[in-house]
């Protein structure tokens, strides 16, 4: 779970925290970072951080070896075609535009991890 | 700019005009001379012939005649029948001969015979009185017997019947051998000689005169009926000497010209003569001619020259108008800043504004000159294609239009390496009469705007971000709780969550428009006036009571910090300055607050031991959404806008805001107010008063208060002294029993000894006795103890100095009313109105000095009421302050130009600005109407 915003992975903690085990990051680095030392099963990235921006850091990702097929779910504020097209060409599987609703986000993680 | 708008010399046209006439008139001058000049020679020439010729011709007219009268008397002379009749004494054949002769010759008058003694013998028509007589003393007599030749005698008055002029033909009559032995005798009148000059003369056109051997007048025009000598005439003088010849006489009539000549044989002379304006009578005539086409000529000359002019004239000023008209253009052209020019058909840049040669510059990354001569534009689209951000789009754009002559475009294009962006439009341009004269190009910069666009959407899409985040907290939690039982505790958790979100989205949206409004000019400040110190203490106890981890230490000075302004906002600013500095600093950290009058302004500064500002990211501090970035300041919150806010309500109040922060060390965020003094406080100003006995100076205070006055109060005598130095008060009430070293008298007599200090009006408010003491230290006034509040208000009014006018404060806010009141409270006697409607009824009503007026008030806006001022003439002078907080457009400062004599922005000027603007329009106002109806 990476997000600048405390109060949002408070809320994704209180969405998923009962059934997966999380791991928290609060910018793009220590997402990084993070997600090379725990191997998750998915990642939820907010797409708008400061500094290296979730856009950033999903290429990244994408070009670990190890990494690269983890499921990516992109959260973000912006709501425009573009966004959704710059999240899809970065290669997110899923988008979540805020306001999102956390049993929304449980089902699409689910979903992704059954698959 | 480079054009090439055809640029002529001025014409020389008084030069030009000067060199016609010269050219053409001087010539027609000389030929007139000349032609004049020859003619007049010649006429004159010809003239002289004809008079010479005319004298000569009467000269051998007239011996002609003498002549043939004198042979007509020899050849009676030689008859021998006479010869025989005088020598046998036969005077009956003497008569008969004589009268032959009479008969022989018209013009005869008489004939007759005398002896060679000059005795005479006979004469016809018979006389026989004189007949005996001698008359050898006749001129004809010694003639004839001196050369024994025939003689024609001078001009004489004969004695016979009509004593008539004549001459006379002798001649001698010889007998055979040759001895004289008569005279004969013929006296001719001269009427014929006159006729025949009178007949000359005529036909000539002259005038003859002619005389005898003697010089006496034989004949001239009118005839001779006196004998007059004419001897002293040079001319006759010259002709009866032989000579002959011309020339020009002054005579009473006038100049003559004149020829003489001798009558050959005789002696006698002719002159012959004409007037010389007659003689040049010709002269005159040809030169009148001349004159006359010389003056047409020249008539048409100077009528050609003066149409020449006035055609010169007429397309000078014309090409005057054009140019300027041209200049007009040019000037428009190169106001303007688009980059305008005209392609010509050829794709030449025919003109082109400076804006365009800068821009084409900008878009080829070089100068670009833009020659008399003109460069093909398609040649510097080729560079600019290459530069573009997108070149085949640009080319085909371009080729379109070369494609196209007629072709409207409004198209753009981006720089690449700079990032510009220009807007190009393109329109076929005809001359009036519809041909083409090429393409319009206008370019217009529209980086700014571009840049505008993107920060909007930025700031959009940062707005949205900023919003959504506390929204997904709350709307999530909310789902979370009505989905999923949870315990009490997890419950509570949320729903704090919750609480705390929506509190952060509820400042966010506070903070955010209040930003919107200020940047919009629409934030109203609800001035008033008050001590920082409050408002510093408080807060910094508020922020020290919730943060027990950091020592906050508050430094303020023992003067009140006076400012104008809003209270809330400025607290506001301070409680955000404050709530950073704890925020942004570890536990344990120290947060100082100082402030101080530094240069007349009053300034706070807030500084931590926290992490500071990283250098590269302060730049950004102040603006809307920004948050230092950095790992230690991810977990603390805040809307991003704080300082941004903080920084437009300090400029707002005209303050200044800045920070010095050293990355790892901390930071020292500082604002700046304008120090409002301590003069607006209290409606009818301020008195000060000097009192140990805090009843009573409450009491005092207290009934001073319900006048309106502000009240300061000092309980010692050198407390006292120092307030009025610093800050004199509109009156000092002085009580006498005071502690200290100083009494009241002390202290009204060094109040009365300092200059600075001695204008401020002192009550002394006793009671005791001094009445006489106080009037001698210079106390305004005494008051006993106790007194009635309307003994105080009597004795305040009296001391008050006059108030020099009335100043009307028309404003809807009670708050700027009573700031305004304040500042001027004291100067002017004041009327408030609530708005627009009031204030017209008080100016019609009251007629104040000069207004005080807000621009946005109820029932009737200020440019209303200035409007309504405008049309009265009575009330058009007064001089109207403007104070508001709109922003004014240039429009709306001219609709105000008329009336007001100053604006005044809400919380951008100084109390000092206001009342000098006042004192400046009743100054205005006293010196006359005239000055203000301007």
């Amino acid at each position: 779970v990476c997000d600048d915003e405390e109060v949002l992975r408070v809320l994704i903690a209180a969405a998923l925290g009962s059934d997966y085990e999380l791991v928290e990051a609060r910018d793009g680095d220590e997402a990084l970072e993070r997600a090379r030392a725990e191997r998750p099963d998915l990642i939820i990235l907010d797409m708008m951080m400061p500094g290296r921006s979730g856009l950033d850091v999903l290429p990244e990702l994408r070009s670990d070896a190890e990494l690269g097929p983890t499921p990516v779910v992109m959260l973000t504020a912006r709501t425009q075609a573009a966004d959704r097209e710059a999240a899809a060409a970065a290669g997110a599987d899923r988008f979540l535009a805020k306001p999102f609703s956390p049993l929304e986000l449980s089902r699409v993680v689910a979903e992704l991890l059954d698959r | 700019m480079k054009s090439l708008l055809i640029s002529s010399g001025r014409l020389p046209i008084g030069r030009l005009t000067a060199a016609v006439v010269a050219f053409a008139l001087v010539p027609l001058a000389l030929l007139t001379y000349f032609s004049l000049t020859l003619s007049s020679e010649a006429v004159g020439k010809e003239v002289e012939k004809r008079l010479q010729a005319t004298a000569s011709l009467s000269g051998s007219v007239v011996n002609q005649e003498l002549s043939g009268l004198s042979d007509l008397v020899e050849s009676y002379a030689d008859r021998p029948n006479l010869v025989r009749s005088l020598e046998d004494g036969n005077q009956t054949q003497i008569v008969h001969h004589l009268r032959e002769l009479r008969a022989a010759r018209g013009g005869i008058y008489t004939t007759f015979m005398a002896r060679p003694d000059g005795t005479l013998v006979q004469i016809v028509p018979l006389t026989p009185s004189i007949v005996g007589k001698n008359f050898a003393f006749r001129n004809w007599y010694r003639g004839v017997t001196s050369t024994g030749l025939p003689y024609v005698s001078e001009l004489y008055r004969t004695q016979a019947t009509g004593r008539p002029l004549v001459v006379a033909a002798a001649a001698l009559v010889r007998d055979e051998t040759g001895n004289p032995i008569g005279i004969l005798v013929a006296a001719y009148g001269i009427g014929h000689v006159q006729q025949i000059t009178d007949d000359i003369a005529r036909a000539q056109g002259v005038v003859l005169k002619v005389t005898d051997q003697r010089g006496n007048l034989v004949a001239q025009p009118g005839g001779v009926t006196e004998l007059t000598s004419r001897r002293a005439d040079p001319r006759v003088g010259a002709a009866l000497e032989g000579g002959d010849g011309i020339t020009t006489v002054d005579t009473p009539d006038g100049h003559r010209v004149s020829a003489y000549a001798p009558v050959a044989s005789f002696g006698w002379t002719v002159t012959s003569s004409v007037p010389s304006d007659t003689a040049f009578a010709a002269v005159s005539e040809l030169r009148s001619a001349v004159l006359s086409v010389a003056a047409v000529l020249a008539a048409l000359l100077l009528g050609g020259g003066i149409l020449l002019l006035r055609t010169l004239v007429a397309r000078r000023n014309a090409e005057e108008g054009a140019r300027r008209q041209a200049g007009i253009n040019e000037a428009v052209l190169e106001a303007t800043t688009e980059g305008i020019a005209l392609v010509a058909p050829d794709g030449r840049v025919a003109v082109a504004n400076s804006a365009f040669e800068r821009m084409l510059g900008d878009m080829l990354g070089e100068a670009v000159s833009l020659s008399a001569e003109g460069l093909p534009l398609r040649e510097l689209a080729a560079g600019v294609a290459e530069r573009t951000a997108d070149p085949d789009a640009y080319r085909s754009d371009v080729a379109a239009l070369a494609e196209d002559t007629q072709r409207i475009a409004l198209d753009a294009f981006e720089i690449r390496e700079t990032g510009q962006a220009f807007q190009r439009y393109v329109a076929p341009v005809a001359d009036s009469a519809g041909r083409p004269l090429g393409r319009v190009v206008v370019l217009r910069d529209v980086t700014a705007e571009r840049e505008g666009d993107r920060l909007k959407a930025d700031l959009l899409s940062t707005v949205s971000h900023e919003l959504r985040t506390p929204l997904t907290g709350i709307l999530g939690f909310a789902e979370l709780l009505v989905s999923h039982d949870t315990d009490q505790e997890t419950r509570e958790r949320y729903l704090r969550t919750i609480h705390s979100e929506a509190m952060r989205l509820t400042a966010l949206i506070t903070d955010f428009l209040d930003l919107q409004r200020i940047e919009e000019g629409h934030l109203r400040l609800s001035l008033e006036a008050f001590d920082l110190r409050e408002v510093l203490s408080r807060e910094a106890e508020l922020f020290g009571g919730q943060s027990r981890q950091h020592r906050l230490e508050l430094r303020t000075p023992e003067e009140p910090l006076r400012v104008v302004g809003d209270r809330e906002r400025l607290t506001q600013v301070l409680a955000n300055l404050l709530s950073n500095a704890i925020k942004y600093s570890p536990a344990g950290g120290q947060v100082e607050v100082a402030s101080e009058h530094r240069n007349g302004m009053i300034r706070i500064s807030v500084s931590d031991t926290g992490i500071g500002i990283p250098s590269d990211q302060q730049r950004h501090l102040f603006q809307k959404f920004f948050r230092v970035d950095s790992s230690d300041t991810r977990e603390i919150g805040g809307t991003g806008l704080g300082l941004a806010l903080s920084r437009e309500i300090v400029e707002a109040h005209s303050g200044r805001m800045g920070f010095e922060s050293v990355e790892g060390e901390g930071s020292t965020f500082w604002l700046e107010l304008p120090s409002g003094a301590a003069r607006a406080q209290g409606g009818r100003g301020r008195v000060l008063v000097i009192e140990d006995d805090p009843v009573a100076a409450e009491l005092l205070a207290a009934q001073l208060r319900a006048e309106g006055y502000a009240v300061e109060n000092v309980s010692t005598g050198e407390e006292g002294l120092a307030r009025v130095a610093e800050d004199p008060p509109a009156v000092v009430c002085l009580d006498i029993d005071l502690p200290g070293d100083l009494d009241g008298w002390q202290v009204l007599g060094r109040l009365k000894a300092d200059p600075s200090t001695a204008a401020v009006p002192v009550v002394v408010c006793t009671g005791g006795n001094g009445r006489g003491k106080a009037a001698t230290l210079g106390a305004a006034d005494f008051l006993t103890k106790p007194f009635s509040a309307e003994q105080l208000r009597e004795t305040m009014k009296r001391v008050l100095p006059r108030k020099s006018g009335l100043v009307l404060v028309a404003d809807d806010e009670a708050t700027v009313r009573r700031l305004v009141g304040d500042t001027l409270a004291g100067r002017y006697e004041l009327a408030e109105a609530a708005d627009g409607v009031e204030a017209l009824e008080a100016i019609a009503e009251r007629r104040p000095d000069a207004v005080v007026l807000d621009l946005m008030m109820p029932r009737l806006d200020g440019f209303a009421v200035l409007e309504r001022l405008q049309e009265d003439p009575d009330l058009r002078t007064i001089p109207v302050v403007v104070l508001t907080a709109r922003q004014l457009t240039a429009n709306d400062r001219r609709m105000l130009s008329a009336q007001a004599v100053a604006l005044l922005e809400k919380g951008f000027y100084s109390q000092q600005e206001l009342v000098g603007l006042i004192a400046q329009a009743m100054a205005r106002s006293g010196d006359g109407e005239a000055s203000n109806q301007q």
